[in-house]
């Protein structure tokens, strides 16, 4: 016997050692090991945009300097498109996908891939975010790292909101906005189970971004001071903000259809739309590459340009955004939404002066900051990483009431006009935004082989209604799919209410056959269907049960009764 | 106690696939043992608490009406036996002499069964035509034996005894049963023998039992096969 027992595996021994102890903790540490891996990546992209930026440097002073951002977003789009074989885009969709439809299942690959991709878009000078990659390569590797431990689906999911959460601390040094994007943005769901975890991952990524690159705050600032009239201000910023987002949006979906339309290579679309973005920024260089030293100059004060040249930055700022992402570069839009907030921001600054001078108007910087938060939180539509996220990145809490203000006003009036977010706009349209706990995430769940009822007793088209007797006397459901006898193929159905005004008629019992008394035309179902369809389909044909058929095959029946039974054991169980 | 995936579906009224659905979204506990799925039945106990679902819902069946299917006319009969030299002016004073002679099993209260016959021929008569009367009670009695017995009894004089047809009735069939579903399978088949007018002329000459169940068998042989059923049930 002592000859048998094999010698357990290292990996054998830890998959024991993990079912065996506490969810809870097992989440927290493998948050740890997330976000550290998240905290990792982004500082790798850091130096990697910051390398490549300089090497580069030179050659962003020749006339040749608007070929640049085509070389990179034509490279990216290649090597997205043939070496990694994934779609473009900045990869947080995906990521929101992959949590709503797939349980936070990513491939290995997107933990680099974006990073790469990036890389080449922004440092060429294309105007986008290295966040959004970072994201997608934080979720990527925290769903690789549950999946490799066989970690169930809520809890890859949880890792993925780790990686998501580790990924934008560590990038802006921000933890608190870090642990709300995910929350907000990514996972959509606030539960004691997934929220400590978040937190540790977002600790650790602050804490390998800080040992790694230094604990500093992006956009330092000196103090401001915000008198009343100030905040009244902020309104009018707010309102500007939540337009700018609304435009930006806007025209980002208009590139990404109008392009894709024009021109089918990937890598050529991406090419143009880069040529394009560096002929921008011969006349506004502002609008290059992710824009952070745009954004430090407007805070401390030291822009230049007047006010039609700050506008007409800002809208330059938007259009290359749209151009870069629209047409397939690789990058996020969270930096060039703080280009933009702060572009306004001057803009509003430098009109409110001009219009009212002998006010004693807060700095450039104030309004520059309080232009961000607005674009952030419209154009995400998530307000509280916007208002946490700019607190952060500046340091600047004394200024958190206008802050929440402008957040909440510019994210409700993007609401209200452009009801879904960038990053929604096209799971929403697919139907893929399945949130947790809602009506579509349970339907999806469910699906007609689970609910199926096979408890039917069939009968065929060439019976009397004297062969119904005994089987009305027997059946448990007064439902009876008709088939052919030979081929076995679904003609119909008939319900017992069919039969009986007949069924004491004895005069009738061999006078009538089933295939006369069916209904043909009774709408059917496919095992495949989706639940909401065919809930639909009950409400609209007033039926309480439809038969499944697959290929004219009968499979059973899907009827209310069991849809409810099953949906309020589904809600209980994903409710607690 | 572990608990397999099969079993657990079970208990939770749930197809398999949905518990694997929820195995692997993580809504259910479960412990990995040697790459197969265990489920604890403490935790899974307290688990359903805690949810509110029902667990172990399976409807129980009870002895009596898992019994239905099987149980035939004839040995019903066998059990209740034949009782001869009954007689009475009134339906009150031969219930009276047939509870009291009839082989009954010792749990039941004959005075209870008495009343509860005479209870029941108050709401509306249990002479059925053609000189055959078939006095039962409303609901089965208290402590009744599991087991469904009817005890066949021969008048000595025919009585008047209500019946729809207003034919005096020579026989009578004492019909205990545990449920009443039980009742009723018993008193479809009794029915149906008692159509045949040749049957009836038969006990009019009141036969021996050994006749009597032998004639009985083969009616309800032709009951059963009537009421051959095709198997087109799916599934099961």
């Amino acid at each position: 016997m002592a000859l048998n027992v094999k010698v357990p595996s290292l990996r054998l021994a830890l998959m024991r050692l993990i079912w065996r102890i506490d969810e809870r903790l097992l989440l927290i540490v493998f948050a740890a090991i997330v976000g550290g891996g998240a905290g990792l990546a982004a500082v790798i992209l850091n130096r990697l945009l910051f390398d490549i930026h300089e090497a580069l440097k030179p050659a962003h002073f020749h006339w040749y300097a608007f070929i640049l951002p085509a070389c990179g977003a034509g490279l990216s789009a290649l090597f997205l498109g043939y070496i990694m074989k994934e779609g473009a885009g900045h990869g947080v969709p995906e990521v929101i996908y992959s949590v709503c439809k797939r349980g936070g299942l990513l491939r290995l690959r997107s933990s680099f891939s974006r990073l790469i991709s990036s890389t080449l878009t922004i440092a060429s000078g294309g105007s986008a975010g290295p966040e959004a990659p970072v994201v997608m390569s934080g979720a990527s590797i925290g769903s690789n790292i549950a999946r490799a431990f066989s970690l169930n689906d809520r809890q890859r999911t949880t890792m993925v909101g780790c990686g998501a959460a580790g990924a934008i601390s560590a990038i802006f040094n921000a933890p608190i906005a870090g642990i709300i994007f995910s929350v907000e943005v990514i996972l959509g769901e606030w539960t004691p189970i997934n929220l400590i975890p978040i937190g540790i991952a977002s600790v650790v990524g602050t804490e390998v971004s800080r040992l790694l690159q230094g604990n500093l705050i992006p956009f330092s600032h000196r103090q401001f001071h915000a008198s009343l009239l100030d905040i009244l201000a902020s309104v009018g910023i707010a309102v500007l903000a939540g337009l700018s987002s609304v435009f930006f949006t806007r025209l980002l979906n208009g590139t990404i259809r109008k392009s894709h339309q024009l021109v089918a290579p990937d890598w050529l679309r991406a090419a143009l739309g880069g040529t394009c973005v560096g002929l921008l920024g011969l006349a506004f260089p502002s609008v290059l590459g992710k824009g952070y030293d745009v954004v430090s100059t407007i805070i401390e004060n030291h822009y230049q340009s007047g006010l039609v040249l700050v506008a007409l930055a800002t809208l330059a700022k938007i259009m290359a955004t749209s151009l870069t992402i629209g047409t397939g570069g690789s990058g996020g839009i969270f930096a060039p939404c703080l280009v933009i907030g702060s572009l306004g921001g001057l803009a509003y600054q430098r009109g409110l002066v001009a219009c009212w001078p002998a006010v004693p108007w807060a700095e450039e910087g104030f309004f520059a900051m309080l232009g961000m938060a607005g674009v952030m939180s419209g154009t995400l539509q998530a307000p509280l990483t916007g208002i946490f996220l700019i607190v952060e990145v500046t340091g600047s809490y004394q200024v958190v009431l206008p802050l929440i203000l402008v957040s909440f006003v510019s994210a409700t009036l993007c609401h209200h006009l452009q009801p879904v977010s960038f990053y929604y706009g096209e799971l929403v349209s697919q139907g893929h935004l399945l949130r947790p706990r809602t009506d579509a995430r349970l339907l999806s769940d469910l699906n007609i082989l689970e609910l199926i009822e096979k408890d039917c007793v069939v009968i065929y088209e060439d019976m009397r209604l004297r062969d119904m007797i005994p089987i009305i006397e027997q059946a448990s459901r007064d439902c009876f799919p008709v088939e052919n006898s030979k081929t076995g193929d679904f003609l119909g159905l008939i319900h017992l209410n069919d039969l009986r005004p007949y069924l004491f008629n004895p005069g009738l019992h061999d006078a009538v056959i089933m295939g006369e008394m069916m209904d043909v035309n009774v709408p059917r179902v496919s095992p495949f269907d989706h639940m909401k369809d065919v809930l639909e389909l009950m409400d609209q044909t007033h039926l309480w049960s439809l038969p499944v058929v697959r290929r004219d095959k009968f499979m059973g029946m899907v009827s209310k009764g069991t849809i409810l039974d099953r949906y309020r054991k589904e809600l209980i169980v994903q409710t607690h | 106690m572990h608990l397999t995936i099969n079993q657990v579906a079970t208990l939770l009224n749930l197809p398999v696939s949905t518990v694997q659905r929820w195995i692997r979204q993580g809504n259910i506990p479960v412990y990995r043992h040697e790459g197969k799925y265990l489920f604890l039945e403490k935790d899974l106990v307290k688990w359903a608490q805690a949810q509110g679902i029902v667990f172990a819902s399976k409807p129980q069946k009870t002895a009596a009406t898992e019994q239905v299917e099987d149980d035939s006319l004839v040995s019903a009969m066998k059990r209740g036996g034949i009782v001869e030299g009954i007689s009475g002016d009134d339906i009150s004073a031969v219930l009276k002499a047939l509870v009291d002679t009839a082989p009954l099993a010792p749990s039941i209260d004959r005075k209870e069964l008495f009343l509860r016959l005479l209870e029941r021929e108050d709401l509306s008569t249990t002479g059925i035509g053609r000189g055959v009367a078939i006095p039962h009670p409303r609901s089965p009695l208290p402590n009744a034996p599991a087991e469904p017995s009817i005890t066949t009894c021969f008048l000595d004089n025919h009585m008047d005894y209500n019946a729809i047809d207003d034919i005096p009735v020579f026989v009578l069939f004492l019909m205990l049963s545990p449920a009443p579903r039980i009742h009723l399978r018993l008193l479809a088949r009794l029915s149906y023998v008692l159509r045949d007018k040749a049957f009836i002329d038969f006990l009019r000459g009141t036969p021996p039992e050994g006749h009597i169940l032998a004639r009985m068998a083969e009616i309800e042989t032709n009951i059963d096969n009537a009421h051959h059923f095709p198997k087109l049930l799916h599934g099961s």
